[in-house]
């Protein structure tokens, strides 16, 4: 009894002790609390002398976030910035520049109000400008760090870049313009590099992946199609984050372009451009230089170019009924040279890896006509990427729809009038199913007026996902297929092309076939054993298989046991970890539940369809 | 048999002696035979009293299924006539002998054939003779032995055994070959390794001794076997006489490997020129002798704990490790990444494997969950299994070919006769 006392004593002056060294400890260190980490975005404001939207901008371009304290001092309806993101704001030269601004705008104003008008145009046209180049180099140190952030930056240049310029919701038309500019610079150059990987069409938008300096960037862009402008969307955030984005994604294409050895901005075809065929004039200009000719050589080459295309500007200016044909001769043999170019650089570029070499192989003796009612800049895009050639239906087109060379001919619509027996008369899906796959589909499911097959993300992984549609099977076999016609010899490039596309796939299915596998083996082994036991003692064979055949099933095979050491595991985790793998098992189940649902209705779809062609 | 159900044309062949040889014409047999059933039309056409079990080869590979089985797998015709060669089956192997140790047998040597030496935690090797006998008893270490070599002999009587223990040196014993039991102490002791010294293997000429250790090191030591004459013995009788301490003649390492970046858990050295080795990085590496260059290096997805080269032309590497498969490595293909074969039927880590010494084909290995297995690399269902120890085994080897001898973590030091086989 005494001894229990006592040490209940120890214990509580113990705890004593703990309670005063950690008061000491936290009164000594000045371990910072809430109050001093934080601040509030109005008290933000007055440190930092500015209003609201101002506010806003800045840490935008800034990228400074709000943040979640864990104790929220001064009420939970307010938002809480780092003192220290603060601090960075205070420091920032475009604060001083805002002001500046600011400041200038009042001398505008008061001039205007005293009529003088002859000073208010002045200022008005020497207004200081601000840049946000300074901030780029900031916030991406590194090359590479920007090419990973660009996700962003291109889904909204691209939004941009078809958004209609709208005084109501202030969106000026130059930064529409600057963002379609460089939203076919980009494009431009991913068609130069071969390097877009993947396309979805979707309701949303197309989604593309393109692979550029080792990383997958992702972006979508709208279909083309009238943009509404929403109410609900606060579009100043919008247009602050564009233009930042548009900053950053000039000095990115200007990389881009330096690397390939090429001038940054790339001078447009005046005469294409006119005729909207805007990324066609831009990657006419790309194929112009030549990969391998250094810098100093290419400019000496637009040099000649210049004088041609102000001829062209005069001769446009001389003759204008003429200019059609002409232009259309001009066009043509613009094509041509542009193909033999392109034949020239396919024999180069050994430095390429298999997956753009097979991109790039992918169209390379086709030629597309697109029709009028297809979306032509998407197409352009990918079938050029994939190493396609390809004309369209409207003004600046390289080749006209009679042409002979043309292999496929891509349209979108019911019925087509007149037929060339000599090209395929399919849907735009082809295109994109093709590109997806890195094969050349049969096209007869997607000929005109057809209901074509479905069109199959190739951002799911369908083995991940555990369902597997019927299409991607058809396709899978298809690309085995052709892998084996491509693969003659073991060792040759095609060869390793084709283990690299297996290797996954089997990998998975290696998984799968080895428990099983297993359990053969060891039942082969059992009866092997068996069975030599039994010829030693002298049984005749017709009796042993009788006596096999008593044997149940659960004996011959050993059950997988693997509940046991699962739920040993389970036990042993923490309790944080065992949420998140319960989590992570109901999400499981989510997904196992969904492909059942799936299933299930493909079942009944088969059924209907079945009964269907019975009653016919 | 019914008479619905669909025959075959096979044709057996062998390289067996006269009395064991049918006549080469083709039999119509039904499909759902197995090895069994083609056994026992053997047996009956050569007319034998007492039933021997065949194993029959086909494309070099081991039938273990049914003949349809074999048809649809191999995608033959069911016209052509299937040629299947017979050799005779190995029969399930018999307790020869058990003996008790103090402490868990680590390791086996069966290299002799007049004798077998075993090693254990209890810090002795011990040989045994055929008989079931413990002859000699080797003393002088202080830890658990973990490997014993033996680098042949200078003279008839006694044989030159090397023991590596945890103690971090390496001792050489002479073990004389006659049945005596007697108490030896070492003659030689190689002192270098900074840890543990797991394993230890001598070269064929008997000259050179190498070992690997925790230290992830390998040392190359030389016997120098011209100084141990009759001086040595009489210097060795003497202390025996003596029974004092005196100092033994101490070895230092002439070469040491430092790439292994994990200890070293297995050495082999089949030829002069060149050394294998296995180790817990994952790796197994070929060492040149004379340059001390690591040649070749094979990486495996698991730790590795044993290593055995032979095979074919003595090329092919067996290596068993930290899962119960055991991969067997083609070193003629240097380019290639994956092992050629992968034999799974343990059920539990693999403690050691040998190739059988004479024949190609053959070989032995030891898992923790207390069998032996013996396997044929023609077929990937091993062909014997011996549930030898009540706990893992540890160590195994081959003892004058059909002989096998296992020591495991129950203490036990067995030994199992296979009836008589013909090594092809």
């Amino acid at each position: 009894m005494c001894s229990d006392l006592s040490s209940s004593q120890v214990k509580q002056v113990k705890n004593a002790v703990k309670a005063a060294k950690r008061k000491l400890h936290t009164g000594r260190r000045g371990n910072p609390g809430n109050a001093a980490k934080y601040i509030t975005r109005n008290k933000a404001l007055n440190r930092l002398q500015i209003k609201l939207p101002e506010f806003r901008r800045l840490c935008i371009l800034k990228g400074i976030h709000p943040r979640e304290p864990k104790k929220k001092f001064e009420g939970q309806n307010k938002t809480y910035y780092h003192v220290k993101d603060i601090n960075f704001l205070l420091h920032e030269p475009l604060l001083e520049k805002s002001r500046e601004i600011r400041a200038y705008e009042k001398k505008i104003t008061k001039a205007r109000a005293k009529y003088n008008a002859d000073l208010a145009h002045r200022l008005q046209n020497n207004r200081p400008s601000f840049t946000l180049d300074h901030l780029v180099k900031e916030r991406y140190p590194s090359f590479i760090d920007a090419v990973r952030d660009l996700e962003d930056p291109l889904t909204m240049i691209h939004l941009f870049a078809t958004l209609p310029a709208d005084t109501t919701h202030s969106v000026p038309f130059e930064r529409v313009h600057s963002c379609r500019r460089l939203s076919l610079e980009w494009q431009a150059y991913v068609t130069r590099t071969h390097s877009l990987r993947k396309i979805f069409v979707s309701v949303k938008g197309i989604y593309y992946q393109v692979e550029v300096s080792g990383q997958k960037i992702t972006y979508l862009t709208p279909h083309v199609l009238n943009q509404i402008l929403p109410e609900d969307v606060d579009f100043r955030v919008m247009l602050t984050f564009a233009e930042f984005y548009e900053t950053l994604l000039g000095f990115v294409n200007f990389k881009l372009y330096h690397s390939l050895g090429l001038n940054y901005p790339p001078v447009l075809d005046p005469r294409l451009e006119q005729a909207a065929a805007e990324l066609y004039a831009l990657m006419k200009d790309l194929a112009g230089g030549t990969t391998s000719a250094p810098l100093l050589e290419d400019a000496s080459a637009k040099e000649d170019d210049a004088p041609v295309s102000v001829d062209e500007q005069q001769s446009l200016m001389e003759a204008e009924n003429k200019e059609k044909r002409i232009a259309e001769s001009q066009a043509r043999l613009a094509s041509l040279q542009d193909r033999l170019k392109q034949i020239e650089k396919e024999k180069e570029k050994p430095q390429d890896d298999l997956e753009t070499r097979t991109c790039r192989r992918l169209f390379q003796n086709l030629t597309f006509f697109l029709g009028r009612e297809v979306p032509r800049e998407s197409l352009l895009f990918v079938i050029r990427s994939f190493g396609g050639a390809v004309s369209w239906d409207g003004d600046g087109a390289p080749f006209p729809e009679n042409d002979e060379v043309i292999t496929h001919q891509i349209v979108d619509r019911p019925t087509q009038g007149h037929k060339f027996l000599s090209r395929h008369y399919v849907q735009p899906q082809w295109v994109y199913d093709c590109a997806n796959n890195r094969i050349l589909l049969p096209t007869e499911p997607y000929l005109l007026g057809r209901i074509p097959p479905p069109h199959l993300s190739p951002f799911v992984d369908n083995e991940a996902e555990g369902h597997v549609p019927e299409y991607a099977d058809t396709i899978k076999r298809l690309r085995l297929a052709v892998n084996q016609q491509l693969a003659p010899l073991p060792g040759s490039e095609s060869g390793i092309d084709e283990g690299e596309l297996l290797v996954a796939a089997a990998a998975r299915r290696r998984e799968d076939l080895e428990a099983e596998k297993e359990r053969e083996l060891a039942a082969m082994e059992k009866s092997y054993a068996e069975d030599l036991r039994r010829e030693l003692a002298g049984k005749s064979f017709s009796g042993e298989e009788e006596a096999l055949a008593d044997v149940p099933e659960s004996e011959v095979l050993p059950p997988p046991k693997e509940d046991d050491p699962k739920d040993m595991a389970k036990m042993m985790l923490s309790r944080n970890k065992r949420n998140l793998y319960q989590a992570m098992e109901m999400s499981n189940t989510k997904k196992k539940e969904g492909v059942k649902l799936i299933k299930e209705r493909k079942r009944k779809a088969d059924e209907k369809e079945r009964k269907k062609t019975r009653t016919m | 048999m019914d008479a619905g159900e669909r025959q075959v044309q096979v044709r057996f062949t062998t390289r067996l002696g006269s009395d064991l040889r049918v006549e080469a014409t083709a039999f119509s047999l039904p499909v759902h035979l197995n090895r069994y059933g083609l056994s026992q039309i053997i047996n009956t056409l050569l007319a034998l009293d007492g039933p021997r079990p065949f194993d029959f080869l086909f494309d070099g590979e081991l039938i273990r299924t049914t003949l349809e089985q074999l048809y649809l797998s191999k995608n033959l015709s069911a016209e052509s006539i299937l040629v299947l060669e017979y050799i005779l089956a190995v029969g399930p192997p018999e307790l020869q002998s058990s003996q008790p140790e103090k402490d868990w047998v680590s390791a086996v040597n069966g290299v002799n054939p007049s004798l077998i030496l075993s090693g254990s935690y209890d810090s002795f090797a011990r040989a045994w003779f055929p008989d079931g006998t413990c002859g000699s008893v080797l003393k002088g270490h202080s830890d658990a032995i973990t490997s014993i070599a033996v680098a042949g002999s200078s003279n008839d009587t006694d044989l030159d055994v090397i023991t590596s223990s945890k103690d971090k040196t390496l001792r050489l014993w002479k073990v004389p070959l006659k049945p005596s039991s007697s108490t030896l102490s070492s003659v030689r002791i190689f002192k270098g390794h900074a840890a543990s010294v797991q394993c230890v293997a001598a070269n064929p000429s008997n000259t050179q001794v190498c070992s690997g250790s925790w230290d992830s090191t390998i040392k190359l030591w030389k016997i120098d076997s011209e100084d141990e004459d009759n001086e040595d013995e009489q210097a060795l009788k003497k202390r025996k006489l003596d029974g004092a301490k005196q100092s033994i003649a101490q070895v230092t390492a002439f070469t040491t490997h430092k790439e292994h970046t994990q200890c070293v858990a297995a050495l082999e050295w089949p030829e002069d020129r060149y050394i294998f080795s296995a180790s817990w990085d994952h790796s197994f590496r070929q060492w040149d002798v004379e340059t001390s260059i690591n040649t070749l290096t094979m990486t495996c997805s698991k730790a590795l704990h044993c290593l055995s080269v032979g095979g074919e032309g003595s090329l092919l590497v067996a290596t068993g490790g930290a899962d119960p498969v055991l991969r067997i490595w083609d070193t003629r293909m240097p380019g290639t990444v994956v092992p050629v074969l992968q034999l799974t039927s343990h059920t539990s880590w693999i403690s050691s494997c040998k190739w059988h010494r004479q024949s190609p084909k053959h070989l032995l290995t030891s898992s923790y969950d207390g069998t032996v297995k013996m396997w044929d690399i023609r077929s990937k269902v091993p062909l014997q299994t011996v549930e030898a120890h009540k706990d893992k085994v540890l160590c195994t080897d081959w003892w004058r070919e059909d002989t096998v001898v296992s020591g495991g973590a129950d203490c036990e030091f067995k030994l199992f006769k296979y009836t008589p086989i013909e090594w092809l």
